[in-house]
C-alpha cells in the first residue's frame, strides 16, 4: 500500500490561520489543463473537532495528499446546516474553484494602463504593440527632404539631390520634415519591391491634442497605444503623393508610435527596379503655443538628423525585417500581469516564468498572432491561450505562484517517451472511452 | 465511412465546398471566415480544416493507491477504444477519496490527434486570415474597413501665385502686386522665384531682386533672387491668417531697370493648411 493520505485545512486568504478540517467522503477537486480553474467540493461534518465553523466564502481550501499542498481552492459557497434534530445533519458544504480563480476576478487592462488615451480595446502581439521592446531596432536612415528647395528657412543651402527626388506630398506642413527608411537605396536608388519597414517612435506628450501630418512611399499603417489608426493602401495605389492627418486627444506621458511601411512595386513596367524607393514621413505638432499648425508646435518629426534631438528627427527606429516583430506568450502576459498588480489586482501573485523560458525552461518562441481583449478576464485569457495553442497555465498549489508553458510542452507528453509508464488492467479500476467524430 | 464535406462561407455570402471523397453518407461542417475573400483561399481553408476533422478519444481511469501519481501533461500507455494500449497525454485529474481518507485518482486523457486540434484550428485560422500576404494573422484586421477611422488625406489649400509682366516698370513705392486674402489660414512651406526672360535676354547680373510677401501691411518674409539665378526656392514656415491682407512687393534694389524690359517674375507658393481637418473621401 502506498497510503495517499489526503487531508484538508482552510487558510485565510493571505494563507495565514491554517486549520485542519475532517471532511467526509462526499468530496473531490478537480484539475484541468485548458487555462480554466478546477471545482472542488468538501463537507465537513459538525463538531467540535472537524474545524467547521472555521469556514466562510473567500477562504482558501488546501488539499494535500501524503503531506505535500496538492490543489488549494478558493470557497466560493457554502452551504450550512447548524441545527438539525438529526446531528449527521449538521454540517457545511464547501464548493469554490482552484484558486487560479482569483484570475477571473482581474480585468486585462488597457496596453498603457487605465487612464491613458489613446487606449486600445484589443491588445495585439504584432508590430503595433505598446509592448515590444524597440530600443535595439536600428536608427532610421534619412532618405531625403519632404521638400526640395535651394535654402531652408534659415536661408541656409538646403539639399535638393538625394535618394527621393521628385515632387512632395500635396499639403504636406512641415518645410524640414525628412523621408526615412530602414536602409539607404540601392545602386539604382531604390528599395526592394515590397520590403516592409517597421518604424517605432515614443513621443513625450502634453495632456491635449495631438496632430500628426504623415505620409509613405507607397503605404504606411500607423498606431498610437496600440490602436490601429490607418491601415494604409494597396497596390496599385499610393500614399505618398497626398498628407495624412492623425488627430489623437491624448493624456500627458508617452504615446507609442508604431507603423508598418511596405515599398510597393512601381504601376509601370520597372523590370530593374529603377528609382523606387521605400519612405516614411511624419510631423507631430502639438497646439500649444497656437491653435495652428505653426513649428513652433513641433514636437517630433522624421528629419535629417536620426541621431540628434526629435525636432531634426532623432528617436525614430527602423527596422527591416522579414519576421514580423512578435512577442513570446511569456512578455506578453507578464505585461499584463505588471499591470494589473500595479493596479492593485493579484496581490500575492508571482510569475513562475519569464519572457524567455516558460516554468520548465522551454524557451517561447515570439509569435504576432496572440490577442488580449481589454475587460476580458486574466482567467478568460488563460482559456483563450489554451484553445489557441499559445500557453498551458496552472497556479501552483503550495504558493500563489502562475506557472506556464509553452503550449503542449507541460509534462513529459511532448518528449514522446518511447515507453511511457503502462496503466493496464492491474492498475485501473475502470477505463471509460469516449470516440468523437 | 461518411463523406466529410467542409462548407466555407465569407463575407460576401459565398460558399465553396471541399470533400475528403467518402463513399458514404455526407456530413457537412459550415466554416465562417469573414478574412477569406477568394474562392482560391476558402478550398485552401477548407482542406487544411478537413486535416483537422477525424475520430478523436479521449480516456477516463480510475486508479485506487497508485504508485503512479499522475501529473498533467505527462504521457502514458493506457487503454484506448480498441482495448488495446496507446500512448495518451493527461488532459484533467480528479482526486476523491475513500472512507479511509486515502486518495483515488482518475484522470483523463486525450488522444495525440484531440491534443493536436487546437494547434491545427490555429493553423486554419492563420490560413484563413492570409498569411500569404506578408500579413501574419495578428496584423490581418487591417483590412476591416471600420479600422483606421481618424486618419485621412489632409485637406488642400492654396494661394495663387503672383507675376509681374515687366520687371523694368517695377516702381517699389506703388507697384505692388493684387491683394489676396485667404478664407482659411494658410502655411507657406516653400516659396519659389521665376524669372521669364524675353529671347535674347542676358541677366545683367549687377544685383540681387527682393521679395517681399507683406501681411496686413507688414512685411513677414523676404526672399531673394541671387543676382545671376533664373530661379530660386526657399523653405519657410510663413504663417497667413484667414482673413489677412496679403500682397507681395518687389524691390529691384540697384538694378538698372531698362536692362529688365519685358522681363517677368512669378513667385509661386507651395501650401498647406495651417489647421488639421481631413479630406472626406480615402484616395483607396
Amino acid at each position: 500500500m502506498t497510503a495517499r493520505a489526503v487531508t484538508v485545512e482552510v487558510l485565510d486568504a493571505d494563507e495565514t490561520g491554517a486549520t485542519s478540517l475532517r471532511v467526509d467522503r462526499a468530496g473531490e477537486y478537480n484539475e484541468e489543463s485548458n487555462g480554466d480553474a478546477g471545482a472542488f467540493s468538501i463537507t465537513v461534518p459538525a463538531g467540535s473537532n472537524t474545524g467547521w465553523t472555521s469556514v466562510d466564502v473567500g477562504k482558501l481550501i488546501r488539499f494535500k495528499v501524503a503531506g505535500t499542498a496538492d490543489f488549494t481552492g478558493v470557497v466560493e459557497e457554502i452551504e450550512k446546516t447548524p441545527r438539525s434534530k438529526k446531528p449527521a445533519n449538521r454540517q457545511v458544504r464547501v464548493r469554490g474553484r482552484d484558486w487560479l480563480v482569483e484570475f477571473q476576478d482581474t480585468p486585462i487592462s488597457p496596453p498603457m494602463g487605465v487612464d491613458t488615451v489613446p487606449t486600445a480595446a484589443e491588445i495585439y502581439s504584432d508590430w503595433r504593440c505598446p509592448w515590444i521592446d524597440t530600443s535595439a531596432w536600428p536608427d532610421a536612415v534619412f532618405v531625403g527632404p519632404v521638400y526640395h528647395a535651394d535654402a531652408n528657412p534659415l536661408g541656409d543651402p538646403w539639399p535638393s539631390a538625394d535618394a527621393k527626388p521628385g515632387g512632395n506630398p500635396r499639403n504636406y506642413p512641415d518645410p524640414i520634415g525628412g523621408w526615412i527608411w530602414g536602409d539607404d537605396v540601392d545602386g539604382n536608388g531604390s528599395h526592394p519591391v515590397d520590403q516592409v519597414c517597421y518604424f517605432a517612435k515614443d513621443l513625450t506628450v502634453d495632456a491635449g491634442t495631438l496632430l500628426g501630418a504623415l505620409t509613405c512611399d507607397d503605404s504606411a499603417a500607423w498606431s498610437a497605444n496600440g490602436v490601429l489608426r490607418e491601415r494604409g493602401v494597396d497596390f496599385p495605389a499610393s500614399m505618398w503623393e497626398d498628407t495624412y492627418a492623425l488627430g489623437e486627444e491624448v493624456t500627458s506621458g508617452t504615446v507609442k508610435f508604431r507603423a508598418r511601411a511596405v515599398n510597393h512595386k512601381t504601376p509601370y513596367p520597372n523590370g530593374s527596379n529603377l528609382l523606387n524607393p521605400g519612405a516614411f514621413t511624419a510631423t507631430f505638432y502639438q497646439p500649444t503655443t497656437s491653435t495652428l499648425l505653426e513649428l513652433s508646435n513641433v514636437i517630433a518629426r522624421t528629419g535629417p538628423d536620426p541621431d540628434g534631438t526629435a525636432l531634426v528627427g532623432g528617436g525614430w527606429k527602423a527596422l527591416i525585417t522579414d519576421t514580423p516583430p512578435g512577442m513570446t506568450w511569456g512578455d506578453f502576459y507578464t505585461h499584463m500581469f505588471d499591470i494589473a498588480q500595479d493596479e492593485g489586482y493579484l496581490t500575492g501573485w508571482t510569475l513562475g516564468f519569464d519572457a524567455t523560458e516558460d516554468s520548465d525552461g522551454n524557451a517561447w518562441t515570439a509569435r504576432d498572432d496572440m490577442v488580449a481583449r481589454v475587460n476580458d478576464t486574466h482567467l478568460g485569457f488563460f482559456k483563450q491561450s489554451w484553445a489557441s495553442g499559445w500557453a498551458e497555465v496552472r497556479a501552483r498549489p503550495g504558493s500563489r505562484v502562475l506557472d506556464a508553458y509553452v503550449w503542449g510542452k507541460r509534462g513529459d507528453f511532448w518528449t514522446s517517451p518511447g515507453s511511457p509508464p503502462a496503466w493496464g488492467t492491474s492498475n485501473a479500476s475502470q477505463v471509460d472511452v469516449t470516440r468523437r467524430r | 465511412m461518411a463523406e466529410l464535406v467542409i462548407r466555407v462561407q465569407w463575407g460576401d455570402g459565398r460558399i465553396t465546398e471541399v470533400s475528403d471523397g467518402g463513399t458514404g453518407r455526407k456530413r457537412a461542417i459550415t466554416y465562417a471566415r469573414n478574412d477569406v475573400t477568394t474562392v482560391a483561399q476558402a478550398t485552401q481553408v477548407g482542406e487544411a480544416l478537413l486535416t483537422t476533422l477525424g475520430t478523436r478519444d479521449s480516456v477516463s481511469i480510475g486508479l485506487e493507491d497508485h504508485l503512479d501519481w499522475p501529473e498533467l501533461g505527462d504521457a502514458r500507455s493506457t487503454y484506448g477504444f480498441g482495448d488495446t494500449l496507446t500512448t495518451q497525454r493527461i488532459v484533467g485529474r480528479k482526486v476523491t477519496w475513500d472512507s479511509n481518507g486515502y486518495a483515488i485518482v482518475t484522470p483523463v486523457l486525450g488522444s495525440p490527434e484531440e491534443q493536436i486540434d487546437a494547434r491545427q484550428k490555429l493553423a486554419v485560422e492563420r490560413l484563413a486570415t492570409g498569411t500569404t500576404a506578408g500579413r501574419s494573422a495578428g496584423v490581418q484586421p487591417l483590412r476591416q474597413a471600420d479600422n483606421g477611422v481618424p486618419s485621412g488625406v489632409l485637406r488642400g489649400v492654396s494661394m495663387p501665385p503672383f507675376s509681374m509682366s515687366d520687371l523694368s516698370k517695377i516702381d517699389t513705392a506703388t507697384s505692388h502686386s493684387p491683394m489676396w486674402t485667404p478664407t482659411e489660414s494658410v502655411l507657406v512651406l516653400k516659396v519659389t522665384l521665376l524669372i521669364a526672360p524675353p529671347d535674347g535676354w542676358t541677366d545683367p547680373v549687377d544685383d540681387a531682386i527682393d521679395v517681399s510677401v507683406e501681411v496686413n501691411g507688414t512685411s513677414e518674409l523676404v526672399v531673394e533672387l541671387p543676382a545671376g539665378d533664373a530661379k530660386w526656392s526657399t523653405l519657410t514656415g510663413l504663417l497667413i491668417p484667414a482673413g489677412s491682407y496679403t500682397q507681395v512687393i518687389v524691390s529691384m534694389g540697384t538694378n538698372t531697370l531698362s536692362e529688365w524690359e519685358n522681363v517677368r517674375l512669378t513667385v509661386e507658393f507651395e501650401t498647406a493648411p495651417a489647421s488639421m481637418r481631413v479630406e472626406a473621401t480615402r484616395s483607396s
